[in-house]
């Protein structure tokens, strides 16, 4: 029973570094094209900043930062709508759960999470349209808060995270 | 003759400091120095003496880095002109880095720049931060940073400043 126990688990934590995996691939594959701005930002570098007590910044968002492991955001201008349909190719994305779709006026925007029991593990965002962007949160993920991280953040492709709040009020 | 001996003891001893790293030293395996390149060694005394003097006049600027004066160890300047770096050369350049204890904390690009900021930490001390800055073919730009600042000094540096 045990071992049974032990191997649905190893099974489960398998599939999700999997998709991890398949999301950092398609990201390092486009590290180096000049045609995408490309944006990193490491588990240590959030660690970091969660533990240093700034005095702009909002508690909420430093509670969420405490929890988030990672941070990949990929945007291009340029056949936004090729990269769109080639991501949602290799995504598998029916190991999500979709939380938002919005379709306007030619522009597709889905937000997809990874959840176990009430921790959002993943939230993972792709836009096709005028342009392309996915941005891939990886750790414990407050939805409540994440809004807010949009606001503090100066990145492009950041601004979609907007549409979690407007979506809940 | 005391002067003298001084002199000497204070320009070895920052020889030596300066000969200890190797971590910028390596990306000159990737490109040899040209003229009008720049490859700077800042022994930390001259740093504190250089902000010591800065400190004298009062305001945010220099508040700020007179926190920094004791934290500065010594700096390293590489600036390479004409230089377009292939993706391989860069990744190469930064697993090096790696190998070398560093850990990767922001990377973007944007079309032709691409800024990496790799740091090594010890006891919750930051104790080399190392920036690149490339941009495309016109210029390549590393600082190394042999630091030791804490999380603390790290807050109120940054509540301190403009940034």
């Amino acid at each position: 029973m045990k071992n049974l126990l032990l191997g649905i688990f190893l099974i489960a934590s398998t599939g999700l570094s999997a998709q991890i995996d398949a999301i950092s691939k398609y990201f390092d594959q486009y590290m180096d094209d000049k045609d995408f701005t490309v944006v990193y930002v490491s588990p240590k570098m959030f660690s970091l900043v969660s533990q240093l007590d700034l005095e702009d910044m909002d508690e909420d968002v430093k509670a969420l930062l405490k929890g988030i492991k990672g941070l990949r955001i990929l945007t291009t201008d340029k056949d936004p709508q090729k990269y769109y349909k080639e991501a949602m190719d290799k995504f598998n994305v029916s190991e999500y759960e979709s939380l938002m779709t919005v379709r306007n006026e030619g522009e597709h925007v889905n937000f997809w999470v990874k959840s176990s029991d009430d921790t959002i593990e993943e939230l993972l965002l792709l836009v096709g349209g005028d342009e392309f962007v996915m941005l891939s949160f990886v750790g414990n993920i407050n939805l409540n808060k994440i809004s807010k991280l949009a606001g503090s953040m100066d990145i492009k492709g950041a601004e979609h995270l907007e549409k979690i709040k407007s979506n809940e009020e | 003759m005391r002067l003298t001996i001084l002199i000497l003891t204070v320009l070895l001893s920052a020889a030596s400091l300066s000969a200890q790293s190797k971590t910028l030293d390596s990306l000159t395996h990737h490109k040899n120095l040209k003229p009008g390149d720049v490859h700077l060694k800042v022994p930390g005394w001259m740093i504190r003496t250089g902000l010591k003097m800065v400190a004298k006049h009062d305001n945010q600027a220099t508040r700020t880095m007179r926190s920094l004066r004791r934290s500065l160890k010594k700096a390293e300047i590489m600036v390479l002109d004409n230089l377009a770096l292939s993706s391989q050369t860069m990744g190469k350049i930064l697993s090096e880095f790696k190998e070398d204890g560093f850990e990767d904390y922001v990377q973007v690009r944007d079309g032709e720049q691409y800024v990496n900021v790799m740091v090594k930490e010890k006891r919750e001390k930051i104790r080399n931060l190392v920036i690149t800055v490339s941009d495309g073919s016109e210029q390549f730009v590393a600082v190394n940073l042999k630091t030791k600042i804490s999380h603390d000094e790290l807050e109120k540096l940054i509540n301190e400043s403009d940034f």
